[in-house]
């Protein structure tokens, strides 16, 4: 009897604050799920290895934020775009332009990690050119 | 399963509502449906309720009792139904297999959101609560920021620019004008549509869907016993429902949505029936992009060409498929938990001949997309009008 809690979301919470980004690998297929997945979508089996992937990309679509909740007010506009990173997973995170001429399909990114006020850190993606 | 028929529907105005709670809303619904189904409520064997979050509206968790407390039914079991936007078309689908289960033989299924008791950015706030919070709303994310990125994907894939949206807009303002319980019932001009304020870069304010107040409510009864019924009345030839990843950037394709054509291809199978039987459509256009994906995904037209063909005119009313003949979410409102409810009774009407200025003439065979989430949730119902 596995009493185990399975855990994801706490690692990857984890991660972003030690400014890297982990998801789960799966042995069997070699697959690794980012954001991570507790269980493998291809296989079936329980994920427990947690990997670091690299955290450069392309932008796959944008959108420029101009009504936001009360938690982002202040930081409109603001970006925000779904990237393909290098190993073809993909996440969403604010990016660092707001300027829509400036912004275009398949630009490279990378990530860098905000720092809140409440001392978290926060996932951002940063135009590479 | 056995055949389950519609014998009542009821629909209060949509809009700006005022001081008003969503059960007071249900219950006039709900009164005008078991009016017309002309039966006794005492009849009413069990409710279901379509209600995104009194919780946070009205400050109200525990809302499904207070349905029956305020119809005055006694120990009547009553459950919430919770599926983002899709909460009031999954609130009927369970009536019917409650109906279809054999049982229970009276099944009322109610939907109400009371929206407008909260400023625009906490309402922007509830809504994004039925994405992801962990990978998308601590981002930002908003609902009409996720559309856009589709709406940005889908123009950059296959050319659906703001006039092909905005032509989405301009064809359900124009249908909610023969809607008397549309929240707006005004005309607006393609200009109008393509130049107003942003809300989430490309979609502008005339792309969204409004923040309303509203409630809707249908009765369920076995087919047996609805074809009898003098009175209007429905068959439910199918439903269908499918569900994906809470994060949309979890999806291969940012142009559509998988649950859409999961959903429909279902829903037409168990009918037995294609595209082309159905006379009149009622999708879920939460924003204008919404709509040409749902087209789209449900195989009214190939892959791409949905934003074409709403310019062209043939989703309008005099169109190939008339789409969203009640003003759709966008000018008949939104309000959430009611809004599934309220597709299926603008197809009963259709299908009964009662729907005055907007009837399609003929109608016989009606489908629904009501969709949660960015798509997280769907639900289709076909629906048959005997006469």
């Amino acid at each position: 009897m596995n009493n185990k809690i399975i855990k994801v979301v706490d690692e990857y919470e984890k991660s972003i604050n030690d400014g890297i980004i982990v998801g789960t690998k799966c042995d069997e297929c070699n697959e690794i799920f980012v954001p991570p997945r507790p269980i493998c979508l291809l296989c079936g089996i329980t994920l427990e290895t947690f990997e670091k992937i690299e955290t450069e990309g392309k932008i796959l679509t944008w959108t420029i934020i101009h009504i936001a909740p009360p938690t982002h007010l202040e930081k409109v506009p603001y970006t925000l775009a779904i990237v393909e990173l290098k190993n073809g997973q993909k996440l969403t995170g604010i990016l660092n332009e707001t300027n829509n001429e400036k912004i275009n399909f398949g630009d490279k990114v990378f990530a860098s990690f905000d720092k809140l006020e409440d001392g978290a850190k926060r996932l951002r993606w940063n135009l590479s050119s | 399963m056995r055949e389950v028929g519609i014998i009542g529907v009821g629909h209060t105005k949509f809009g700006n509502l005022g001081r008003v709670t969503s059960r007071e809303l249900i219950t006039s619904a709900a009164i005008e449906a078991i009016e017309m189904a002309n039966i006794s409520k005492n009849e009413i064997d069990t409710i279901y309720a379509g209600l995104l979050s009194p919780d946070i509206f009205e400050h109200q968790m525990h809302s499904s009792p207070g349905i029956p407390d305020y119809l005055g039914l006694k120990n009547t079991p009553s459950t919430r139904v919770e599926a983002a936007c899709a909460s009031g078309g999954l609130a009927s689908m369970n009536a019917i297999i409650a109906v279809g289960s054999g049982m229970y033989d009276v099944a009322l299924s109610v939907g109400a959101e009371k929206m407008t008791n909260l400023p625009t950015s906490h309402v922007t706030e509830a809504l994004a609560m039925c994405a992801d919070d962990i990978y998308e709303v601590a981002s930002g994310l908003t609902f009409p920021g996720a559309f856009a990125m589709m709406a940005r994907r889908h123009e950059f894939e296959f050319g659906t620019n703001s006039e092909m949206r905005a032509a989405v807009a301009v064809k359900n303002h124009k249908n909610g004008v023969n809607n008397n319980l549309a929240q707006f019932q005004k005309e607006i001009t393609m200009e109008k549509a393509m130049n107003s304020i942003m809300i989430a870069d490309p979609l502008n304010l005339y792309d969204c869907s409004p923040i309303t107040d509203g409630a809707a409510a249908l009765v369920f009864v076995p087919w047996e016993i609805a074809k009898k019924h003098d009175g209007p009345k429905v068959k439910v030839r199918s439903f269908a429902q499918a569900s994906d990843t809470m994060s949309l950037h979890d999806r291969s394709d940012l142009t559509g949505f998988a649950t859409t054509k999961i959903a429909a291809k279902k829903a037409f199978e168990r009918a037995k029936l294609t595209p082309s039987d159905i006379d009149i459509l009622e999708v879920h256009d939460c924003f204008t992009i919404a709509e040409i994906m749902a087209i789209e995904d449900m195989g009214f037209c190939k892959k791409g060409e949905g934003g074409k063909i709403t310019l062209d005119g043939d989703t309008s009313r005099d169109g190939l498929i008339p789409v969203n003949m009640s003003g759709g979410l966008k000018s008949k409102g939104h309000p959430i938990g009611a809004t599934g409810q309220s597709q299926l009774v603008e197809l009963f009407k259709q299908l009964n001949g009662l729907a005055e200025k907007r009837q399609i003439k003929d109608a016989n065979i009606g489908m629904s997309q009501n969709l949660g989430g960015s798509g997280s949730t769907i639900v289709c119902h076909i629906l048959e009008g005997i006469n």
